[in-house]
């Protein structure tokens, strides 16, 4: 029995190779996206983990000052008796311009300090006691070297500040295994003299690295000793505690993608399921015929439940393989991202986990075999001769359309339940989004029955019986139809979703920029969020500029980072602020008529949205931050609409800034011009002022606006590109279901052709159908997307990063779904209604 | 003549010992040592007037200088244990380079620490490296002092005090130093001659006999000791000659109030380089400097170390005919290889022996370098 079952399902597969193959890509396509972006992530942290683990070396602890240490607190702990090995570094991420544009971090070390530290840089070839000889020398991993173009003694240029400084390749470092090799891939090695005369950074020190013992007595009794021998403003902090800061901060953005990656698998389920229902029921009459001569329920249900195992199998492994190529692809802009926003990592090969593919396998042939389990179930149940019977499912699933619609309702009311309740817990928030999604499909039959109550007079008075015998074909095959029209909603609702938050995010960030950026002229220099620190403007320069003639008034920032009391960071922007300046900020909390008269007086700051969610402030909290005077307690004033950092920063003023840090260094310069000045004329003439050797970036708010928008976008990149990939997944699916559907209703078109209905008029109906589940589709698709978009903008966005996003519907992205939505069922009706027009009736009705 | 230095340039270069001994950059000694010192260097071309205290601190125009510790000391118990704490400055350069920044500089601070436990054969040694910056390591005429981190050599030279103090771990020394004989002017008036080319030669003065007394832990045991210390101090800008392998130097106390300093330059056809030379020494009357055919050192043993597969001598009898003195020498412990930057065998040794027909005992320390 079991081999004539073997070969009736064989049969049934080879003839029918397209929806074979379909079924096949759908799966392998939802596979590949996840392990696609899951290994990107993964790589990219992979990257980083190592990248920072190499860098700390086998440091347990590090000193840390506000905003250097001195190196004189490192000349103290070496000269003292007694205390575990420590190591002096200099580091800062700089931007190389010559001989290729790269952000790279300088790591300055003393050799001398470094053994117990990272063995990597003694295993650097030449980088010795001989390096301090050099006093311009510089160490590159091979690898590195060979990616830049980089020759031995060839000049690396680097911006510091607004000047190009010079350093010569000195030596070539030959990593061995894979955590020196990623510390390297990033890393430009010198000896810390360079890095501080390089850095204009002389006497400071980013930090002191320790090597203390084992926890317990000894290592408390070191900690003890190292506090009283550090300057005020330095502290002892565990080593890992930066980077598992830095990881924190791409956490939201991890979390995110894989939800993404995870819609993109949703969908391909949806439409297994889909296939697998199509190929049951296409088969009702043989499994009819074959419990009529004795295969029991169990054989079919293995039987259904093997083919759907053969499918998910195939798929996944071509999944795979295919993920592991869109990984390629993905990473790079999973790392563009990264670099834009949040830190240097630089991935030299992918990180292939284990775990992501068992997750991915185990979704993509879980997710098959639970889409054939209902067909399965079906088939299994059915008496034999009501499994003859077509007509029995379909009044099955009409009498359950009821209690389908009633179960959606539930889940709906759960899913709106899950998001009320689950506080600001992300994965909760996807969760109740992916209930959500299923509530709307459970709703899908009914809407489709109550419109096509509708949409049938209205086709049959524009195109008569035809257009009625096209349109009742919907409903009258609703248990194919529904699930096709379902998968093909729920796919693209989900990207309508994200197309209207990103649209939204963008409109919003537009209009925020255009009240924020008020000055007419911006000054800054080249540097990006990760080098941030190295932007610094010349005094001569700052001195030139404000004294252009044209010039009423400056806005000045300085960017830093603020150390709290309990170890962490918060970027922040010292800024004197022109008047015009000051009323560009929007407050959410806060009254602006008393926040500004005290901003400058005491030690308060304002902080952006995101910074006051992920800390909890409000105005009156306090935040406890470490400046060169010791830990001083700092008000908050207010809370500020803004969307620059989804880490969220703090604003003080220039004068609390140097009352407590002493530290005047200018990073950007907005200038306001006199009424009615030309700024393009303004602009040239302030470009030539620019003293020679200094870089800096002169512009106009509008440019500024651009470039701002260019990050944005390429922010986005990832976003659509999975967009596009559970588009592409939905259309393969629907196209796949669409073709299984109408291929099953030969001979119903058949009988049609028999009594005189042309080829052409054949080709319109079944176009027709298809296009009318489309076009239910689309329809569909819209409501669910805007609710999609709603919960993305309210629940996940403001749980991710925090933002108040104003919510921007644009008919663009609705109708671009609705298009997508038509034109993918009609290209999945062109090919059967070419097909049966060219059948010969006869044939088609040989069968009956 | 602490030839040592002369390898040790090698280990400057490879400075970045991993205490971990993980990672060591190798460099050729021999190509390193043949090269010609930078002409912007000083170089010891003829004796010269010592100035004190001036000379005793550093001098910054020559390329190379070491402040020298060796002594033999026990406990009240009378367990011998022999001790070296050495400190060697080398200029990478005639200049540093001009950068902004305190870290820069043109010298580097070697130090090695050993102490050796005759009666557990114990030997432990030790090896820094730090740059003459910042006041990680330096050295200073007044007040004297020449340190690395928190190993130092300090005091008033010209009164003959010195204050040596150094810890790594459970090994430590803190010693107060006086001393009981005159200083010597090592060659020709303070001029060492290392080889055959003019300026491959030391300025080189020596205190043989320093009181010692104080304190010492190895190996969790702390011990409260005395004994006698010698001290080298040496400065130039030499070069190792084409042929010249490596040394055997000598630092003998003898019980007879008497004093000898001898090194021998091996030469790779296994012959003794006449640069080699020998001073002797004995209170009230003037240092005897002898020539290389004057004395004659035999070896009567061997010691292969485990570690290194290296072969040293390990039984010496020295004999110098015209002072009528012969005298054998044994170490107090076997291994004293010190296995740092630059592998070498350096330690005390036990001496017995005859002059002028009259039996004398003593304490000495051997180097031998280039086995």
């Amino acid at each position: 029995m079991i081999s004539l079952l073997s070969r009736a399902s064989l049969r049934y597969l080879s003839r029918h190779p397209a929806q074979l193959v379909l079924a096949i890509l759908g799966v392998a396509v939802g596979v590949a996206v996840v392990v696609g972006i899951d290994t990107a992530g993964a790589s990219a942290r992979r990257s980083f983990e190592l990248a920072t683990r190499a860098l700390s070396g086998s440091a347990t602890h590090v000193v840390r000052g506000t905003p250097s240490v001195p190196e004189e607190a490192y000349a103290r702990l070496a000269l003292e008796s007694g205390l575990p090995p420590a190591a002096p570094v200099v580091q800062r991420s700089l931007a190389l311009v010559s001989p290729a544009n790269r952000t790279l971090d300088l790591l300055g070390v003393d050799p001398f300090a470094e053994g117990p530290f990272r063995a990597y840089t003694s295993a650097s070839e030449g980088f010795d006691g001989a390096a301090l000889l050099r006093g311009d020398g510089a160490w590159l991993s091979r690898a590195t070297a060979s990616e830049l173009g980089a020759q031995l003694g060839d000049e690396l240029v680097f911006l510091v500040g607004s000047q190009r400084r010079s350093v010569r390749l000195a030596g070539l470092v030959e990593p061995q295994g894979e955590l020196a090799s990623a510390a390297l891939a990033d890393m430009v090695l010198v000896d810390i003299s360079t890095a501080q005369s390089l850095l204009g950074a002389r006497g400071q020190l980013t930090r002191i690295d320790l090597a203390l013992p084992e926890n317990g007595p000894e290592r408390a009794a070191a900690l003890a000793r190292i506090a009283t021998l550090l300057p005020k403003g330095c502290a002892v902090e565990p080593a890992s505690r930066r980077s598992e800061a830095l990881s924190g901060m791409t956490r939201a953005f991890d979390i995110n993608l894989r939800a993404l990656g995870f819609l993109a698998l949703l969908v391909g389920v949806f439409l297994v399921y889909n296939t697998m229902t199509f190929a049951v029921v296409q088969r009702r009459p043989l499994w009819g015929t074959l419990r009529s001569i004795g295969a029991t329920r169990g054989e079919l249900f293995r039987l259904v439940c093997a083919e759907a195992l053969a499918i998910g199998a195939l798929g996944t492994g071509l999944g795979l393989g295919l993920g592991m190529l869109l990984a390629q692809a993905l990473v790079k802009l999973v790392t563009q991202t990264i670099n834009d926003l949040y830190y240097v990592v630089s991935v030299r090969e992918l990180s292939l986990e284990p775990e992501v593919f068992a997750e991915a396998a185990a979704l993509g042939i879980g997710a098959t075999l639970l889409g054939a389990m209902f067909p399965a179930l079906d088939a299994m149940r059915t008496a034999p001769r009501a499994i003859l019977d077509r007509a029995a499912a379909e009044s099955r699933l009409r009498a359950r359309i009821g209690w389908l619609a009633l179960a959606g309702a539930l889940a709906g009311a759960a899913s709106i339940a899950l998001l009320k309740a689950s506080g600001q817990n992300l994965p909760l928030g996807f969760a109740a989004l992916f209930l959500m999604l299923f509530a709307a499909a459970l709703l899908v039959p009914a809407a489709t029955t109550l419109l096509c109550r509708v949409v049938v007079p209205i086709a049959g008075a524009l195109a008569g019986s035809l257009g009625r015998i096209a349109t009742r074909g919907v409903t009258s095959h609703l248990a194919r139809s529904s699930v096709a029209i379902a998968a093909l909603a729920i796919a693209l609702s989900a990207t309508a979703g994200m197309g209207i938050l990103v649209d939204s995010f963008r409109s919003t960030v537009v209009r925020w920029l255009d009240t924020t950026l008020v000055a007419d002229v911006y000054i800054s220099s080249p540097s990006t969020f990760s080098n941030r620190e190295s932007a610094v403007l010349s005094d001569e320069l700052v001195a030139r500029m404000s004294s252009d003639s044209r010039v009423r008034g400056t806005t000045i920032f300085c960017d830093i980072d603020l150390e709290l009391a309990d170890g962490g960071k918060v970027f922040a922007t010292a800024a004197a602020l022109h008047p015009k300046s000051r009323d560009a900020y929007r407050f959410l909390a806060g009254d602006p008529g008393r926040i500004w008269p005290a901003f400058s007086e005491r030690d308060t700051l304002i902080v952006s949205e995101s910074l006051a969610r992920h800390r909890s402030l409000e105005p009156g909290s306090m935040l406890s931050v470490r400046t060169a005077n010791g830990v001083r307690p700092f008000e908050v004033l207010g809370v500020f609409r803004d969307y620059s950092s989804d880490q969220g920063w703090a604003m003080l003023s220039r004068e609390t800034w140097l009352r407590g840090w002493n530290d005047p260094r200018i990073s950007a310069l907005g200038l306001f011009l006199e009424p009615g000045s030309d700024v393009d004329a303004a602009i040239a003439t302030l470009r030539s002022a620019v003293p020679e050797g200094e870089i800096v970036k002169v512009r106009s708010g509008e440019e500024l606006v651009a470039a701002s928008m260019e990050v944005f976008d390429r922010t986005f990149s990832v976003t659509r590109v999975l967009r596009l990939l559970a588009g592409v997944v939905a259309i393969l699916g629907v196209v796949g279901a669409l073709l299984a559907m109408e291929l099953e209703r030969e001979r119903e078109m058949g009988v049609l052709r028999a009594i005189g209905l042309s080829p052409g008029g054949l080709k319109r109906v079944v176009l027709g159908q298809t296009g009318l589940l489309g076009a239910l589709a689309g329809l569909f698709a819209v409501p669910i997307g805007i609710a999609v978009a709603v919960v993305l903008i309210l629940v996940i966005n403001a749980r991710s990063f925090g933002w108040t996003l104003d919510i921007q519907i644009s008919p663009r992205v609705l109708a671009e779904t609705f298009a997508i939505a038509v034109l993918s069922a009609l290209i999945a009706g062109a090919y059967p209604a070419r097909r049966m027009a060219r059948l010969s009736p006869a044939q088609t009705l040989r069968g009956e | 003549m602490r030839a040592t230095v002369l390898f040790v340039v090698g280990a400057f270069l490879a400075a970045c010992s991993d205490e971990r001994g993980s990672v060591r950059a190798s460099l050729d000694v021999g190509d390193l040592l043949s090269a010609p010192a930078d002409p912007r260097f000083e170089r010891a071309l003829a004796p010269r007037e010592f100035a004190f205290p001036s000379d005793h601190g550093p001098h910054a125009s020559f390329q190379t200088e070491w402040w020298y510790f060796t002594g033999t000391l026990a406990d009240s118990a009378g367990r011998e244990f022999g001790y070296q704490l050495t400190f060697f400055r080398r200029a990478l350069a005639p200049d540093a380079p001009s950068l902004d920044s305190a870290w820069a500089t043109k010298d580097i601070y070697m130090a090695h620490f050993t102490l050796a436990d005759a009666q557990s054969g114990t030997f432990e040694a030790r090896e820094r490296f730090e740059r003459g910056a910042l006041g990680l390591a330096g050295a200073s005429a007044t007040p004297w002092r020449v340190w690395l981190r928190d190993w130092s050599v300090e005091g008033d030279l010209d009164a003959g005090d010195v204050r040596l103090r150094a810890r790594d771990g459970e090994l430590e020394l803190d010693l107060a130093l006086r001393a009981t004989s005159a200083l010597v002017r090592q060659g020709e008036r303070g001029l060492s001659r290392k080889g055959a080319a003019a300026g491959n030669a030391s300025h080189y003065y020596s205190l043989p006999r320093m009181r010692s007394q104080g304190t010492l832990a190895l190996r969790g045991e702390r011990h409260t000791v005395s004994g006698e210390s010698w001290f080298d101090r040496e400065w130039s800008t030499s070069a190792l000659e084409e042929g010249q392998v490596g040394w055997d130097w000598f630092a003998l106390r003898l019980d007879d109030g008497s004093e000898l300093m001898l090194y021998r330059m091996r030469r790779a056809d296994g012959s003794v380089d006449p640069f080699s030379s020998a001073m002797f020494t004995r209170k009230g009357a003037e240092p005897r400097a002898l020539a290389s055919n004057e004395f004659v050192v035999r070896e009567s043993a061997s010691w292969t170390s485990p570690a290194s597969g290296a072969s040293y001598p390990s039984r010496w009898t020295i004999e110098v005919p015209s002072l009528e003195l012969a005298v054998e020498l044994e170490p107090l412990v076997s291994d004293c290889e010190l296995r740092v930057a630059v592998r070498y065998w350096e330690g005390a040794v036990r001496v017995k022996g005859t002059r002028e027909s009259r039996a004398l005992l003593g304490r000495g320390f051997v180097e031998l370098t280039g086995y």
